[in-house]
Formats: structure tokens, sequence, C-alpha cells
């Protein structure tokens, strides 16, 4: 998967803190919870200074012993899901 | 103390504290309004101080569209509607004028203006019951159907805060659990606070037992059952920085109890 394309970061209203070593993530338009866990909860957290879906991949195939078709099509479905649901946005690319 | 200067006269201002907050509520055009809210709040009449907001009530002409109660700050204004309400309060006064369609409504009112005020002074009010036992306080948090009140009629009437609403606040670094006057099935809450000594989920079973919850169950559990009206990050992340406390500062447990064994030894099982 190529590392470039979107880049994507947490959603800016979202309102998140660590309690007890789990990620809590509240919606704040709708008041929903979010717990992410597993792999989910390293991608959410390597989202956090935005990133492309290559790169989530490259990341998840250095810290989980998962094949890289598993890791692209795991990855690319979690990241559909928060684009879906607007958790994360994407970020504008920094012009020189 | 109840405070009761002048319980014959409905022009006197009724003031009110509730979780700590004092509210001095108006009623200039709406006379059978104060009668009727002396009534409802009777419990928590308190002598009127200089810091209480002053909240003018209005009779509401035409109902609004809001489904549901909110809360919107804008610097220092904050409006507060649903559709049988509508106010406008001013934080650097603390004071404003709220159009409520009748008397009933200013309970409702009154749970979405403390839900915003406590969350600015280290506090939250909780969808739970709450009683006082030995010297303590106890929260039960729990949505419609989990049996808070009928876990409540399980106990002495003047152990029980409340069956529906209560708030929790951190004060001097220790939470304490008050009660409010907004109750469920179990009339009346009552105006008495405790240190906060446990919080605990209640399950419906056939016997009386208490089993400890890993802490971050308790607060995602604690979480649903905060009520907050606002929909802004600022909000959320002091709520979720609440929870995080009080759920390090005080132990939580799953409480299963059954209404039909009065369990003489249920105040030992709260506070073992």
């Amino acid at each position: 998967m190529p590392l470039t394309g979107p880049r994507y970061s947490h959603a800016r209203r979202l309102a998140q803190r660590k309690i007890a070593g789990e990620i809590f993530v509240v919606d704040p338009a709708n008041k929903c919870l979010h717990q992410p866990q597993g792999v989910a909860e390293s991608i959410w957290e390597w989202l956090a200074k935005g990133a492309t879906e290559g790169e989530l991949v490259q990341a998840v195939l250095r810290e989980y012993d998962v094949d890289p078709g598993t890791a692209g099509r795991d990855v690319r479905r979690f990241v559909r899901e928060l684009v879906r649901k607007r958790l994360v946005e994407e970020v504008p690319l920094a012009h020189e | 103390m109840l405070y009761c200067p002048k319980m014959s006269d409905p022009r006197e201002p009724l003031s009110l504290r509730i979780a700590s907050v004092g509210v001095r509520i108006e009623t200039p055009r709406l006379a059978s309004y104060s009668r009727e809210l002396r009534a409802m709040f009777g419990a928590f009449v308190k002598k009127p101080q200089a810091s209480d907001w002053k909240i003018r009530l209005r009779p509401l002409r035409r109902l609004g569209n809001a489904k549901t109660p909110s809360v919107v700050q804008a610097g220092r204004k904050v409006r507060l509607a649903w559709s049988r309400f509508e106010g406008l309060l001013d934080w650097q006064t603390r004071s404003g004028t709220v159009f409520v369609h009748s008397s009933a409504v200013v309970g409702t009112f009154l749970r979405a203006f403390l839900s915003h005020v406590l969350s600015r002074r280290g506090g939250f009010l909780l969808h739970g019951a709450g009683v006082t036992s030995r010297g303590g306080a106890y929260v039960f948090p729990g949505v419609s159907g989990a049996g808070k009140s009928t876990f409540s009629r399980q106990w002495p009437a003047e152990q029980i805060l409340s069956d529906e609403i209560v708030a929790v606040v951190k004060r001097g670094g220790r939470w304490t659990a008050y009660g409010t006057p907004f109750d469920g099935d179990v009339r009346g809450g009552r105006n008495e606070s405790g240190p906060l000594k446990g919080i605990l989920f209640l399950e419906k079973a056939r016997r009386w037992a208490k089993k400890p919850v890993d802490r971050r169950d308790a607060a995602r559990k604690l979480l649903r059952c905060v009520l907050s009206f606002e929909a802004k990050t600022d909000v959320f992340d002091r709520l979720l920085g609440l929870v995080d406390d009080v759920t390090a500062a005080a132990p939580a447990h799953a409480l299963s109890f059954s209404r039909t064994s009065r369990d003489a030894a249920r105040s030992e099982l709260l506070c073992r």
C-alpha cells in the first residue's frame, strides 16, 4: 500500500482521555462513547499525530504479527469506519 | 436546617440551595408558581446568600420545537432551551430570565442549569439513586429500569438522598454526594450530603451480594449516567476528567439486590 494518500487525524471536536489505561473518546455532537481496543487502540493513538492508511499499515506490520494483506484490509476497513462516524478528519496538505 | 422566612407570602423570592449551588427564583407575575415551587422544593429552601444565582421566571407563551433540553454557553451568556422553557443567563451577573410553560417544567430547567454549573465547579449530576449510611454516602448510577426506585424503597426514607438524580461534587479535595429534589417514584429527595464512600451498580437478583467492578468498567458505566445537556468538547473533557478522578477515589462494586428479601445486613454490605 502506498504511503501517500489522504492523511487522517482525530476530529478536533472529540473529547478524549485515558482512564485506567483505556482510551475513552466522546463525541459531544451525539454524546456517543467510543473505546477502541487492541489493534484499533494502537491505530487510534497513531492517528493522534496524523497518518495515511499506508503509514498505519506499516505501523501495524511493525508492531503485530500479521500478514500484509490482512493488515491492509483491516486498516482500510477501520479507517473507513472512523471516517463514516466522523471520528477522524482529513488533514489538509501543508502548502510550501 | 429548613429555612422558611415567609412561607405564606407567594411574592417572596424562593431561595434554593441544591448541591451547594444557590438559586434565588423570582416569580413576579406567577404567584401560584411560587406556592407550587415551594411544595416541590421545600426541603431545599435555604437562607439567601449574595452569591446566589438570581433567576426570574416569566410565562412562556408559545411552545418551542426542541425535543430535548439543551444548554449552550457563548462567553458569559448561557442559553437554556427546551420546548417548554427558554432562558438566557449571564455568568458575570449570575442572573437571567427564564420563560417557562408551567411550574412543573422548573424541575427540568433546574436539572439543565445545575448540570451546567456543577460541571464548571468540579461536579456533575448523576442519573442514579443515593443513600447515606454510617457517615458516608453511596451512589447507585443507573438509567431508567436499572432498579433505582425499587432499590430505594428497600431503604429507610431518612437515608435516601434521591431515587433518581444525585449530585456528586469534589470539594476541598474530597468527593461528596448530595441529595436533590429530583425524585423518581419514591417521593422526596433529601437535602443532605455525605462523603462519597462507594459507587454501586445495581443488579436485580434473588440475594444481596456485592462484587468489585474494574475501574474501566466503572468509568464506562458511570459516564453513561452523567447528565449533560451540552454538546461542547471542553465540557466533555471536564466530565471525563471528573469521572477519571471519582472512579480513582471511590471504590466501585456491582450490588445484586432482591426486592423480596429484606436483608437486615444490607448496611454492612455497603460499608464492607
